[in-house]
């Protein structure tokens, strides 16, 4: 079969999957956990088939596009159902549609008592579908419909527990700031649209170079919009503040979409649009900056906050930042590398954080946890594997892909020099906030519950409690159902977590400078009119070991710090604290950007809002534009429905005046 | 004089007589319809209850099946004209046959179980239908003027009949006959007209009709009185049948009243049908009036968009507010037609075949309503998300592709109509027409609002228990806070608010409204088969741009 | 001669069709009918077409207004509803003005076609032998499908008229002809004429019922 028919078939199961859960949602309860997880299996099968397709192709054959339907229509808008299987695509499906799988494998567990449980999939599937769409999609149109129905689908699960006012709110959060992406995006497209006259990729690309010099403002401008969706939907600074508060949504879904896909989308968007990016240098920079800003601040908050899930998520941000800043500064195929690697390790921390978080009966808090080594051993050896890679501790998988983007960095030389080098201060943090997290967690006295847990217990809280903002809730319904589960007992928990544990390990083995370069082998045909991925850009062998080795002292370096202040002095952290409460105080309020958001956004926006309201809405808009529109339709409705009389022959009178109306123009058309 | 002219004219007569040829092949998917009827018609009269109630459905079935595969078999073969000039058979009548056909299958299944059949008895009830469908047939493909008629009394006498066919209803017998006297009207209409335009032209075939009047001597004719106005009398007899206003006050009345596996076939198929001779007559036999009668069709089809979209507002009748929908959906069509370009045949005939998977899960829909709650009031839908999801998403599906929302084939359709519109030089009726589509949000949103709102009931018992309660017992209280619509489901069930009535429905409904629910979705995502479909349909017409 | 006797077939069949309309008394009604169908027999015998002649002569004319007449004689004629006073000025005024749209068509054109011979005779046109190797030939299908269209006539007849199982004397209640309340313009006939017929039902059923709410009260018609 061809590539685009496995393509095609890779949509088929999880869109499948979605309406067969989502209509039979009542008929079979635990069945929907198995349909859900074989659908993304199906895909993740379909996604290799595309792969082998694929590698039976060479140069540009490997650039296949298939189209199911033209809605080219009036406009003139050459709007495709289409989709385009490249290496980058493939490369994304694989990646989205394997780690999917293991997490819908870990959510059967995870989520079996829940009492929304086949609702959970049927959305879980929806997301799958939304980005594989977005990944797949073969023309901007297809893009901005993926983008937006992820948006969708993270507001849904975020909000899964509808009756958590925290987590109604963050999804609407969420999805505010992700309609500003979307917005941005639509416009950017149009920018790009305006000058190349076609929305689809591959028309666009080879178009471009002929309609925008270098830095065109129209180019420019298009790309600064893209950015804004790409900072929007990866959690990029400033628009970073909702995904934080995603965390509210279960954690398996923390896993998937806020760590492990759906925040990626924006490194997918700058790679997928690199032929336009590199026309638009200027943008690219504000990129790589942003992406380094973002790094560096979510590094730095992740370092105060106590709440397990929203360290991970910080780090998370962290993360991509790197991957925005190597997107931006031409290390594609780094920056799918690490999206990749990240993809691994961070869904594992997230599963492993739920197995804690199961033990902990739903308490989230680091202040409460400790001294867990002992009682989840499991999660404890996973948790690390996936800490090691996270900090960049050869040999797991962090280790390289990291420093594949900072190193071409350095090479490259100017002001990415400067902003690689700041990417070693962020793994420095990295190292420290990871294992500040793991010490805190698994070492240390044991704390209650881990003890109970020792003596064969899963501990249960008396009354379960929103560990947001602390309001009482009934297990029955929900946070996951009144029975916990931690790793160690459930079979298809371990199974996931086991699989990505190893692959935190050895999935950096793909790409070891001077040894292999599958990734890089395997993209480059999508690269390779790009001046930035010829082989005089690499950086040598020489330059990349020195690279890892650099990154690697610092990551440890980083541990080390984090060693000293929670093992080896216990009392330091306490100690810093009061030393810097300043500083601390900025941390903790995560440099105060919602605050700041709030005072120039949100305020402003209000006001605006109860002034049109006033003013505009009522008296305006309600008034006599709506008012007296309606005011027609409504008349006119009434006169229609008092025509209807009822009568026959009132009936056949207004048919006698309509025939003499009809014939009378016809007679007067006549010669 | 050596013989007796009449006897000598006898004897000529005897020995030249040769019928005309009759293509068999061609004829089938009409043939095979009459049989059917006949046969359903004599197997209605066995004795056994069960041979009456479960074979004629089943034969019917068989019979329009099979006139669906004549259909397939001939569709895109050389069109043909047969029997001595009356009929032609080409994509456009295939196409318009196989809308007709498809309706037909859904309301005989949703007549399974319903009371007509079993009132006006199984075998006249079916047999009628079939014939209908037959007339139907003979309609779209008729070549010849006297046809023509036949064919749209062949359609239209069983349809009266049927409109009555719940005899002891009261609201059925008045459907029945104000359909027949609004009918008759029309047919009588539609006859002058055809009588005129024979006068003035002097010919009964369509081909000679517009061989006369493209030929150079019959350009003359063009700005004839008597030929305009025989075509003015045509377009009111076709607006009877498309429920065009001003025409169309027959249709809320009728729909209503009428059974409603009755109303759902005459809601598509009629249509389907009334707008495939629309485009006959006037794309090709007319065709070189246009520049007379398309002013005339494009203020018509604008007052339809507005009449019944502003009608259906306010409608509480749910088949009441289908026919408005219908009239308001016939004004779209007409739209098509209007242009009278390749793409425009194309585009009307892609909206056929929309309005036809679009309003055949409705009325599933309302069949099963009115089964379970004895009534199609809108108000009576509320929980149906509940109750039986199926059903709902399909109406939902079903309210969402007539309004025209994006992702539903009734999206596609009306970006097809607004396109041929817009290429054909009527901009502004393309903007009456999205001005229509407007207004009708106002009313389908208001039942996809019913079908998922909560009934008062149950939504009480979650207001109530919606306080800070902690540790109160779950039966008695909902949940205070978390959860999920699964357990509100429990609590509300739990409080006898729900549960009583059937969880879902019987099972031929199901089908037909989870197939074209399904359809709707999956032809508004990838709308490619139906566009290659329909375009078979503006090459069948020849002559045009 | 042949001028002369068109004028005057054609007057009377015009004279004939406005009875049918005009006349108040329903076999009156069908007696001018009987004289519209006689007048047309004429004019097809003035189009030498013998045979369609005889045929509207004895089919229509005979076979079938006796029919009517019988149905009229056996049901009565009922009492007549008049209608709204607008219709009955504005009913008459909209027949003239398509009246008179139709006569400038007709006289636009088509009188060129009086004060001409017409299609020329052939030799046994009208002729049963003619008209049946028509039907058999060219309008073969159409006389196919008005055969079935006949037989389709006769059913319908038969399912709308024969005694259905169970429906007895009496069977019919009241509530039944009240039916369901509804909301004002949602368009039966009951609304218009029948409240009073139900009214007037009830009052003989109960003796005199004082109050009966229209079925179709405003403000009970639905937001909108």
């Amino acid at each position: 079969m061809s590539p685009t028919t496995w393509g095609w078939l890779v949509l088929l199961f999880p869109l499948l999957g979605t309406i067969t859960i989502g209509l039979g949602f009542r008929t079979y309860s635990r069945a929907a956990g198995v349909i859900g997880t074989a659908a993304i299996f199906l895909a993740f099968v379909c996604s290799v088939g595309a792969l082998i397709a694929l590698l039976g192709r060479t140069g540009t054959h490997r650039e296949v596009v298939s189209s199911l339907w033209n809605y080219d229509v009036s406009a003139g808008v050459d709007a495709k159902l289409q989709i385009l299987i490249d290496p980058i695509s493939v490369f994304m499906m694989l990646v989205v549609s394997g780690v999917s799988t293991l997490i819908h494998l870990y959510s059967t567990a995870y989520m079996r008592s829940d009492k929304g449980y086949s609702r959970y999939f049927a959305y879980l599937n929806f997301f799958v579908l939304s980005m594989l769409v977005l990944v797949t999609g073969g023309n901007f149109i297809m893009l901005i419909i993926g983008w937006a129905f992820v948006g969708a689908a993270s507001y849904l699960l975020i909000s899964f527990w509808y009756r958590r006012s925290t987590a109604t709110r963050a999804g609407i959060k969420a999805f505010v700031i992700n309609v500003l992406g979307d917005v941005g995006l639509v416009l950017g497209t149009f920018f790009i649209y305006r000058h190349t006259h076609t929305v689809s990729f591959l028309g666009s690309f080879a178009a471009a170079p002929h309609v925008f010099h270098t830095d065109s403002p129209d180019l420019v401008a298009g790309c600064l919009l893209f950015l804004v969706g790409a900072f929007a939907k990866s959690a990029q600074v400033p628009l970073h503040t909702w995904l934080p508060d995603a965390m509210e949504g279960p954690t398996p879904v923390s896993s998937l979409i806020h760590a492990a896909t759906m925040v990626t989308a924006g490194v997918y968007l700058i790679v997928r649009l690199h032929p336009l990016f590199q026309l638009a240098p200027t943008a690219a920079e504000v990129g790589a900056i942003v992406g380094c800003m973002t790094l560096l601040i979510a590094g730095t908050i992740a370092l105060v906050v106590t709440d397990i899930k929203r360290v991970i998520a910080y780090s998370t941000m962290s993360q991509i930042g790197y991957m925005i800043m190597g997107a931006s500064s031409g290390a594609y195929a780094g920056a799918l590398f690490h999206l990749m690697t990240h993809a691994f390790f961070k869904a594992l921390l997230f599963m492993g954080a739920g197995s804690i978080i199961g033990a902990m009966a739903g308490e989230q808090s680091l202040d409460r946890m400790s001294g867990f080594r002992k009682a989840l051993p499991f999660t404890f050896i996973c948790f690390l594997a996936g800490g090691l890679a996270l900090s960049g501790v050869p040999p797991f998988a962090g280790w390289f892909s990291k420093d594949d983007i900072l190193a071409f960095m350095d090479h490259r030389g100017g002001i990415y020099e400067v902003l690689g080098i700041l990417g070693y201060v962020g793994a420095f943090l990295t190292g420290a906030y990871t294992f500040r997290l793991i010490f805190r967690a698994f070492y240390g006295e044991p704390s209650p519950e881990a003890r109970e847990l020792e003596h064969g217990h899963l501990a249960h809280a008396e009354v379960h409690r929103n560990p947001a903002n602390g309001e009482e809730e009934d297990t029955d319904v929900g946070f996951p159902g009144p029975e916990h589960v931690i790793a160690e007992r459930e079979p298809a928990m371990k199974v996931a977590m086991g699989i990505l544990a190893i692959l935190a390990l050895v999935g950096g083995f793909v790409q070891v400078a001077g040894v292999d370069a599958v990734i890089s082998k395997f993209l480059a045909t999508a690269f390779v009119h790009t001046p930035l991925a010829s082989p005089a850009d690499q950086p040598s062998v020489g330059f990349d070991w020195i690279g890892l080795v650099v990154g690697a002292i610092v990551g440890l370096l980083g541990i080390g710090v984090a060693y000293r202040v929670y093992i080896a002095k216990p009392g330091t952290s306490a100690a810093l604290q009061a030393r810097f409460a300043a500083l601390h105080n900025f941390l903790v309020h995560k440099w105060y950007f919602d605050e700041l958001i709030d005072v120039v956004v949100v305020r402003p926006a209000l006001t605006l809002g109860r002034f049109a309201q006033a003013v505009l809405e009522r008296v305006f808009i309600s008034g006599a534009l709506t008012g007296g529109v309606t005011g027609i339709v409504r008349s006119g409705s009434a006169a229609v429905r008092r025509a209807q009389t009822g009568l026959l022959r009132l009936y056949a009178g207004a048919v006698v005046l309509g025939l003499t109306a009809v014939v009378l123009y016809f007679l007067i058309s006549a010669k | 004089m050596n013989a007796h002219p009449y006897a000598m004219s006898f004897l000529l007569a005897t020995a030249h007589i040769h019928g005309p040829h009759i293509s068999w092949a061609e004829l089938s998917p009409i043939a095979v319809l009459g049989v059917g009827a006949l046969v359903v018609l004599l197997v209605g009269l066995a004795s056994s209850q069960m041979v009456r109630a479960r074979l004629v459905p089943t034969l019917t079935l068989v019979a329009i099946a099979g006139a669906i595969g004549t259909e397939i078999w001939r569709f895109s073969h050389a069109p043909q004209t047969i029997v001595a000039g009356a009929l032609r058979i080409d994509d456009l009548a295939l196409i318009a046959d196989l809308v007709c056909a498809v309706a037909a299958v859904a309301a005989v299944l949703l007549a399974w179980r319903a009371r007509a059949p079993r009132e006006a008895g199984q075998g006249e009830f079916h047999s009628l239908m079939l014939f209908s469908l037959m007339g139907m047939a003979v309609l779209v493909s008729a070549q010849d003027l006297i046809t023509l008629f036949l064919g749209l009394e062949l359609l239209s006498i069983p349809l009266y009949v049927l409109c009555a066919a719940e005899y002891r209803r009261e609201g059925s017998l008045e459907a029945g006959l104000k359909y027949l006297i609004i009918g008759s009207v029309g047919s009588a209409t539609l006859v002058y007209g055809l009588a005129l335009i024979y006068g003035a032209t002097g010919q009964t075939g369509f081909g000679a009709v517009a061989h006369v009047l493209a030929s150079q001597s019959g350009g003359g004719l063009l700005g004839d009185p008597l030929l305009l106005t025989g075509i003015a009398l045509v377009i009111v007899g076709f607006a009877f049948k498309a429920s065009v206003a001003p025409f169309h006050q027959w249709t809320p009345d009728v729909y209503e009243g009428a059974p409603t596996a009755i109303t759902a076939f005459m809601a598509t198929a009629t249509k389907a049908a009334a707008i495939a001779v629309f485009l006959r007559f006037f794309d090709f036999t007319l065709t070189a009036e246009h520049v007379n009668w398309a002013p005339a069709l494009a203020a018509l089809a604008s007052v339809t968009i507005i009449v019944g979209n502003v009608g259906a507002l306010g409608q509480s009748s749910l088949k009441r507010l289908l026919g408005y929908s219908g009239v308001a959906q016939a004004g779209y069509m007409l739209t098509g037609l209007v242009v009278g370009t390749r793409l425009g045949v194309s585009a009307t005939m892609f909206y056929v075949v929309a309005y036809l998977l679009m309003n055949l899960g409705a009325f599933a829909v309302i069949v099963h309503q009115e089964r379970v709650s004895g009534s199609d009031r809108m108000a009576a839908l509320s929980g149906l998300g509940r109750r039986s999801p199926l059903l709902a998403w399909s109406l939902t599906i079903a309210m969402l592709a007539l309004a025209g929302i994006p992702g539903t084939i009734g999206f596609i359709g009306k970006v097809q109509l607004i396109h041929s519109l817009v290429n054909g030089g009527y901009g502004w009726l393309a903007i009456v027409l999205v001005v229509g589509a407007m207004i009708s949000l106002g009313y389908y949103l208001r039942v996809v609002a019913a079908i998922w709102m909560t009934p008062a009931d149950a939504r009480g018992v979650a207001v109530a228990g919606a306080g800070p309660l902690a540790g109160a017992p779950v039966a008695a209280f909902p949940p205070i806070a978390g959860g999920s619509p699964e357990a509100d489901l429990q609590a509300s069930a739990g409080g006898g608010a729900l549960g009583v009535e059937r969880l879902t429905g019987d099972p031929e409904l199901l089908l037909v409204a989870g197939v074209f629910g399904a359809l709707c979705i999956v032809f508004g995502v990838i709308p490619g088969p139906v566009f290659e479909f329909v375009a078979h349909a503006g090459a069948a017409l020849v002559g045009l741009r | 001669m042949s001028v002369v006797m068109f004028f005057l077939a054609a007057g009377a069949a015009i004279i004939g069709a406005i009875g049918v309309v005009t006349l108040r008394n329903p076999l009156y009604s069908v007696l001018a009918l009987v004289c519209h169908l006689v007048a047309l027999a004429a004019l097809f015998l003035l189009l030498r077409a013998e045979f369609v002649a005889a045929a509207q002569v004895v089919v229509y004319a005979g076979a079938v207004m006796v029919l009517y007449v019988f149905v009229v004689a056996y049901v009565g004629g009922g009492e007549e509803v008049s209608a709204g006073s607008t219709l009955r000025i504005l009913g008459p005024l909209f027949a003239l003005a398509l009246a008179v749209e139709l006569f400038i068509a007709l006289l636009g054109s088509a009188l060129s076609g009086i004060h001409r011979y017409g299609a020329p005779y052939k030799l046994g046109f009208g002729t049963p032998e003619q008209i049946g190797r028509l039907f058999l030939t060219d309008y073969l299908f159409p006389f196919e499908v008005a055969s079935l269209l006949l037989l389709v006539a006769a059913i319908g007849a038969v399912v709308l008229a024969r005694r259905r199982r169970g429906l007895e004397e009496g069977a019919l209640e009241l509530k039944d002809l009240l039916a369901m309340p509804r909301p004002a313009y949602t368009g039966t006939i009951a609304e218009g004429v029948g409240v009073r017929r139900v009214r007037e039902q009830l009052e003989q059923a109960h003796g005199g019922v004082t109050e009966v709410v229209p079925a179709g009260a405003p403000g009970s018609e639905e937001q909108s």
